[in-house]
């Protein structure tokens, strides 16, 4: 398990992948800020950037299945998946240690984001006068909640690498997957007399987008809300890897 | 230490209703270049995915290094390198890269290995040039060192002269031969041409439509393709039957409607063409020939 962790490390440092990656999301963030400059409408301090990553949770999604699906899926079409196999290596480490690859890269993406946004925004409209001890406790608890709640994301589109076995189709997958929870759960959450409101709550994304409101600035801290964020972004987690390794046990490697 | 390198009993695999390899029962024993031929689409690469796990088998038992069950095969696996269908490269990495990558997950702990690696298949000054830049002789060897970095006892190449130019394809048997003498490796080596891996292997498996048609050494196929009386006459079978009845001829065979093999007696090719002339039947020619190798693989698998 080790050394196939060790060589995700290495291909994820010489591939370069994963760089041309953060350089297009630090491109995107950029714009993001330079158009709430232009508008100016509701001027977004530095230290409250770290919330705001939240915000464009679907373009980060649409970077994260780009790297699940050239990295991990990309095994698949160029064979090198059959080098590691025929070497006896087993197969749910070998899934386990692509979805690790992929959770380095979400972190790396949501930090990047985090800190291009910040540097931005304090550029753009000032820090703001929130005392240290309170910043550090507000920005590390919104980014890691923010960040455990999009690493179901990880596990989600190796299933999908998995899955499609070529990076188009897994990218195919991933999109579509988001558009269509987007859907559903608007659906159920627009449904009349809400009486299917309560579905809307099984999907991660229904945490990333509550986690913080943007108009009054505050965190949701709601122990229950919480937990059951927690509980859901667990089972995007686990049911996503332990479906992944069994179909990936039965299943041919070309 | 068990002295066979791989045993597969009664090997299956089945894909719908049609069986890709059927009841394919196969030994090889440490040190032999094993030369599976067969058509395009008989099983070879069939058999070599069910041997390196990359398959899962409908039914039978592989046996490395006298190993078997799951557990056992997976680590016996280890000691195995392969190269099997397109070579599985790293297109946006370089040689050095790609065999970092494979040395990692080898677990080999010497990082000079790599050097070595790419020195034995003459890749050593590729420098920063990225596989997918690689002409595909090229491609062919380094899938060859990615094979080779981990250091096995067993290789298993499928068509490893599959488009390369005709300089390739005699540097690839060089490097053959070369991994067998001086490393002591086994091979495993497929191949549709068995006048190419005529050249480099010890022992044969033929393979048709997903049957092992016949297990034969070196020594037994130069007997199988001796010498013999090749006569092309208008009614094969007519004179089949007289040869037997006049010459007592037991070992002869109607490869054709016009054409017959007579792997006994020699020396009495001008007796038989005037008995065969005397009865009537148009002889076009006679002759004493060797069988060519391909002839032998057609003769066997009936050529389609």
């Amino acid at each position: 398990m080790t050394t196939l962790i060790s060589s995700e490390w290495y291909k994820i440092i010489h591939s370069k992948l994963l760089a041309w990656i953060l350089t297009g999301v630090t491109a995107q963030s950029l714009l993001e800020v330079q158009g709430a400059y232009a508008v100016e409408k509701t001027p977004v301090l530095g230290q409250r950037a770290v919330a705001m990553v939240a915000d464009g949770s679907a373009f980060l999604a649409i970077w994260i299945v780009a790297f699940v699906g050239f990295f991990v899926a990309a095994d698949f079409q160029t064979s090198t998946l059959r080098n590691v196999l025929a070497l006896g290596k087993n197969r749910t480490h070998v899934f386990l240690s692509k979805l690790i690859a992929a959770c380095i890269a979400v972190t790396a993406i949501y930090a990047t984001v985090t800190i291009v946004k910040t540097v931005g925004y304090t550029v753009a409209f000032g820090f703001g006068d929130m005392p240290v001890g309170e910043y550090l406790r507000f920005s590390s608890w919104n980014f890691f909640m923010q960040l455990f709640f999009h690493l179901t994301l990880a596990s989600l589109y190796c299933l999908f690498a998995f899955l499609g076995k070529n990076p188009g189709m897994t990218i195919l997958l991933g999109i579509g997957w988001l558009i269509g929870e987007l859907v559903v759960m608007h659906f159920f959450e627009s449904y009349p007399g809400r009486v299917l409101a309560f579905a809307a709550e099984y999907f991660p994304s229904y945490y990333i987008q509550r986690f913080y409101h943007p108009v009054k600035q505050t965190l949701n801290l709601d122990p229950a809300f919480i937990r059951q964020g927690i509980i859901v972004s667990l089972a995007y987690l686990v049911v996503p890897t332990v479906v992944g390794c069994a179909l990936f046990k039965r299943s041919e490697v070309k | 230490m068990s002295e066979y390198v791989l045993r597969t009993r009664n090997l299956s695999k089945r894909y719908g209703d049609a069986y890709a390899i059927d009841n394919v029962s196969v030994e090889i024993k440490r040190g032999q270049i094993y030369g599976l031929i067969g058509l395009n689409g008989a099983g070879k690469t069939t058999f070599m995915r069910a041997v390196t796990g990359l398959t899962p088998l409908t039914s039978g038992e592989v046996e490395l290094f006298g190993q078997t069950g799951e557990g056992a095969l997976q680590r016996a696996r280890r000691r195995i390198g392969q190269s099997i269908e397109t070579p599985a490269l790293y297109p946006n990495l370089t040689a050095e890269e790609n065999l970092e990558i494979q040395r990692i997950i080898g677990g080999v702990p010497d990082k000079g290995a790599i050097i070595k690696t790419l020195e034995v298949v003459g890749l050593a000054d590729t420098g920063k040039k990225k596989a997918k830049n690689f002409s595909l002789g090229m491609k062919q060897r380094l899938a060859l060192a990615t094979a080779l970095i981990t250091n096995p006892e067993f290789l298993i190449l499928d068509e490893p002269v599959n488009g390369l130019d005709p300089k390739g394809i005699i540097e690839m048997r060089e490097l053959m031969r070369r991994l067998a003498q001086e490393r002591g490796l086994t091979l495993l080596v497929s191949s549709h041409l068995l006048d190419e891996l005529a050249q480099v292997a010890t022992h044969y498996g033929i393979i048709h439509r997903g049957r092992l048609v016949k297990q034969l050494s070196a020594a037994e196929l130069a007997l199988e393709t001796r010498q013999h009386i090749r006569i092309t006459a208008k009614d094969a079978a007519r004179a089949m039957a007289l040869l037997k009845e006049h010459f007592g001829v037991k070992d002869c065979q109607a490869v054709s409607a016009n054409e017959l093999w007579v792997r006994e007696q020699i020396g009495r090719t001008g007796e038989m063409n005037t008995l065969l002339v005397t009865h009537g039947i148009v002889v076009e020619s006679i002759g004493v020939s060797e069988q060519r190798l391909e002839e032998y693989f057609v003769s066997l698998t009936g050529g389609v």
